[in-house]
């Protein structure tokens, strides 16, 4: 009896101080009790009612003040005795603590010469590896615990990202490149911990902050980088572009998230026009390639409101080799003014002609996923560009047996007034990196991104094995590269594709290269395009680079599987400035180095990445892969719709007419600059 | 010195701020039932919290432990006022009602925090177990599982020692 009286009691206690209820409700509930239950339970409501009035929120507010002071405090009282007095001398302890010390006491000796808050300040400009590193660290960590606000923290972690971002310039400029992936690590942590904060924010307004401010830092910080990266030693462009494909794939994850909870904020009433188009297919030896996509859509993050919106009516035919040199629509519809995510579409039937035998070619189960933040404003025409790079994107396993695993480089233009676009002058396109295809194997719809698992995984692990040895591809074995084709020189201007193509060794103009490509082999340059006219090939060969026809074009090996890859990478018609083709493979590296793929060449010489049959990923590896390459480079103008329709209606050509309106397209798919 | 290669104490410092957050009325009501001084025990609140930072380098920087560490810390302060005065009256003199009761209805702040002394003086009657329990149990959201858990003890015998603390604190008021 005693103890199911403890029992009611206790529940009674539980309705009273957890959730409110009134000591009436409570005897309601057990009136066989209620004698003796009352006069208890007036006395816990009495009791109640009076504790609940304490703390009062002006004792809190002072108490958190007196947290504050007492961490700077802290921060501010040497600590050195203290911890001598507790720990025993120091000096033994420092192997056991963290491996910051040996230079901690750099700058512990520089602290007691230049005062406690000359070292703070001095930390500031520090860079990682240098002895006030770690002040400056850990001043940042104080000062995220003084932060009670979520959108205080989401304003410090959008500071410290930018910090990190001019650490990066700082070491990059400098050479010092040992530092660079953990200051990397750092950056997105703080980019995907800003957008975490912002989450947490009920203010529609402070969130809407944080996505702007994402969307301005992604922008400026690469603007800063770009040069950096361009200035770099071939050898470490890789490396480097891999950093930043990394970087730009947290900034898209973060703005993703963001722009669906800050929705209200920036959805503009109204409508504009979105336009998915394609360009760009080249094909070795392929006269046509027969192309059948559906289920064009575009991801609309809209909070509650976010959907697919679907962009044609219904499948699109088209031959692709006959889109060279324009831009073909895939899509386009009015649709609401906002922020849209991801592209996507299925290839549902592929056939190539080659050697005019029809061949059907394998193609992905799933829709192509290509994610990247982008606007739509009211009024106003965005085009989504997708180029396949031909060369990569089909393989083939066998005598007449060919795969595609698309390998595609997304650009997005800024919405320019509807008028305005259509007379297709000076678009500003911005640069636009790119994309991820990948879910594309896993037909994720949602929100998740190739890079986004990339990112969290490797922010979990806390390091990424960005080892660039580690990432050297070798070569699978003769693909149908063995089959190179070789093509004639086409004055003008080339697109880093096909001087991609051309850096195969073996690849030579005119003279078809049987020869299985083996980049791994090459030249210790990795693009023999632009900068680099003079490399030899394996074979003695000289790479074409410097010339404007493609020469041999590369194809991947044999044995590789398809996976779909959307492949990022400075984007632009026209100018096909040297060492262009060198971004570009460097933006393929990447991926080679998140170890998500099978080959890959960062590094390698002189070969294109893609052609030099190493890029070919297993399905499941490859969006990862693609995820990675933002592009670099800035962009070129938008491809003007209008061009569409001409190059959709070129006549077909025979192969050697396909081939040079191959060529020509290439520009496209070059930087400006 | 600042806190050179120890990375990790930003992190003890942001813990503890965090708890600060989510704990600073429970270890302020916990502390006012065993004070019977709502200002005071706001204080001792404050003081337990800056007292972790200051042993954050003992302190493991997990959620569970630095709870326990909090209420214990509490509790120790609170015991401590309650011996240094002894069984003085803390008579709590008006200005110390300072702008915090401003705020809203003096009078009805007023009329609580003398409600809060009354059952402070019968809570002495209790023994210190049972204040206690009753401390954890008028903090901020605890059933009687949490208290077992923090206290040591099964949660048949929290609630039955609630169950008898209140019944004597009701004869204690009742006898006043």
């Amino acid at each position: 009896m005693s103890n199911n009286l403890d029992r009611i009691f206790d529940e009674c206690l539980d309705r009273m101080l957890l959730h409110g209820e009134s000591v009436e409700s409570c005897l309601a509930q057990y009136a066989s009790h209620a004698g003796h239950l009352e006069p208890l339970l007036r006395t816990v409501a009495r009791a109640g009612k009076a504790y609940a009035a304490v703390p009062t929120d002006a004792a809190a507010a002072r108490s958190r003040q007196r947290l504050e002071s007492t961490i700077q405090e802290l921060l501010q009282v040497p600590e050195q005795h203290k911890r001598r007095e507790r720990m025993g001398p120091p000096l033994p302890r420092f192997g056991l603590r963290a491996p910051g010390w040996a230079t901690a006491a750099v700058a512990l000796l520089l602290a007691v010469v230049l005062g406690l808050s000359g070292t703070v300040a001095a930390s500031g400009n520090s860079l990682p590896g240098q002895a006030l590193y770690p002040v400056k660290h850990t001043t940042e960590e104080v000062r995220l615990a003084l932060e009670f606000s979520q959108e205080g923290k989401a304003s410090l972690y959008l500071a410290y990202a930018e910090r990190r971002a001019h650490e990066l310039d700082a070491l990059l400029k400098s050479g010092e490149m040992s530092q660079v992936e953990a200051v990397e690590v750092q950056l997105r942590r703080n980019v995907l911990a800003a957008a975490k904060a912002a989450t947490a924010l009920t203010d529609a307004e402070a969130a809407s902050e944080v996505r702007s401010r994402l969307e301005g830092a992604v922008s400026s910080m690469l603007l800063r980088l770009e040069p950096a990266l361009r200035e770099a030693p071939e050898e470490e462009r890789p490396r480097i572009d891999s950093v930043l494909q990394a970087i730009g794939g947290a900034y898209s994850d973060a703005l993703e998230t963001l722009s669906g909870l800050a929705d209200a904020q920036h959805r503009a009433p109204g409508t504009g026009v979105l336009e998915v188009q394609t360009r760009a297919f080249s094909l070795p030896r392929v006269e046509k390639a027969l192309v059948t996509a559906t289920a064009i859509e575009a991801y609309v993050a809209a909070g509650e409101a976010s959907r697919w919106v679907s962009l044609a009516s219904g499948p699109q035919s088209f031959d692709l080799l006959r889109l060279a040199g324009g831009p073909h629509p895939l899509g386009r519809r009015s649709v609401d003014a906002g922020i849209y995510t991801r592209v996507r579409f299925a290839i549902t039937n592929m056939i190539v002609v080659v050697d005019g035998t029809e061949h059907v070619v394998e193609v992905p189960e799933q829709p192509l996923t290509l994610s990247w933040p982008f606007r739509v404003e009211r009024g106003a025409l965005s085009v989504v560009s997708l180029d396949f790079n031909g060369a990569a994107s089909l393989e083939t396993s066998g005598p007449g047996r060919y795969i595609l695993s698309p390998v595609v480089h997304l650009s997005v233009s800024e919405p320019v007034p509807e008028s305005v676009a259509g007379a297709g002058e000076d678009q500003p396109e911005i640069r636009l990196k790119l994309v991820p295809p990948g879910q594309n194997t896993a037909g994720s719809v949602a929100m998740p991104s190739a890079h986004k698992e990339g990112t969290e995984r490797d922010i979990a692990e806390g390091t990424e094995d960005k080892d660039p040895a580690t990432v050297h591809p070798v070569a699978t074995g003769p693909g149908w590269a063995a089959e190179t084709r070789s093509t004639p020189d086409v004055p003008g201007p080339h697109g880093p594709a096909k001087a991609l193509d051309e850096a195969g060794p073996g690849a030579s103009p005119e003279i078809p290269q049987p020869a299985a490509r083996q980049p791994e082999q090459g030249p210790p340059a990795w693009s023999a395009s632009g900068e680099r006219p003079g490399l030899q090939d394996t074979n003695g060969g000289t790479a074409q680079g410097t010339h404007p026809g493609p020469s041999a074009e590369a194809v991947p090996p044999q044995g590789q599987q398809p996976g779909p890859t959307a492949v990022a990478g400075p984007d632009g018609p026209g100018k096909m400035a040297q060492g262009r083709a060198e971004e570009r493979a460097a933006s393929a590296a990447p991926a080679a180095e998140r170890g998500e793929h099978g080959a890959v060449v960062a590094g390698a010489a002189g070969s294109d990445v893609w052609a030099a049959g190493t890029f070919p990923a297993p399905a499941t590896t490859a969006p990862s892969t693609s995820s990675k390459q933002p592009p670099p480079g800035p962009v070129g103008p938008v491809e003007k719709p209008g061009e569409a329709a001409s190059a959709a209606g070129q006549p077909v050509v025979p192969p050697q007419a396909a081939k040079s309106a191959a060529s020509k397209d290439d520009p496209l798919r070059g930087n400006p600059h | 010195m600042l806190l050179l290669g120890d990375q990790n104490i930003g992190k003890v410092y942001r813990a503890i701020a965090a708890m600060h957050e989510t704990h600073f009325k429970r270890i302020a009501r916990y502390c006012a039932v065993q004070t019977e001084n709502a200002e005071e025990a706001e204080d001792l609140a404050s003081e337990t919290f800056v007292r972790a930072l200051r042993s954050a380098r003992s302190i493991r920087n997990s959620g569970a432990q630095l709870e326990a560490w909090l209420f214990k810390t509490a509790h120790n302060l609170s015991i401590d006022y309650l011996r240094r005065n002894g069984g003085r009256k803390s008579a709590v003199p008006l200005d110390t009602l300072d702008e915090d009761c401003k705020e809203d209805g003096v009078t009805e702040r007023m009329e609580r925090r003398q409600d809060i002394r009354e059952l402070g003086t019968a809570m002495r009657h209790l023994s210190e177990t049972q204040r206690q329990v009753l401390a954890f149990r008028f903090s901020d959201g605890m059933k009687a599982e949490d208290v077992a858990a923090l206290m040591g003890m099964s949660a048949g015998a929290v609630r039955q020692m609630q169950y008898t603390a209140i019944k004597k604190l009701r004869e204690t008021l009742e006898t006043k």
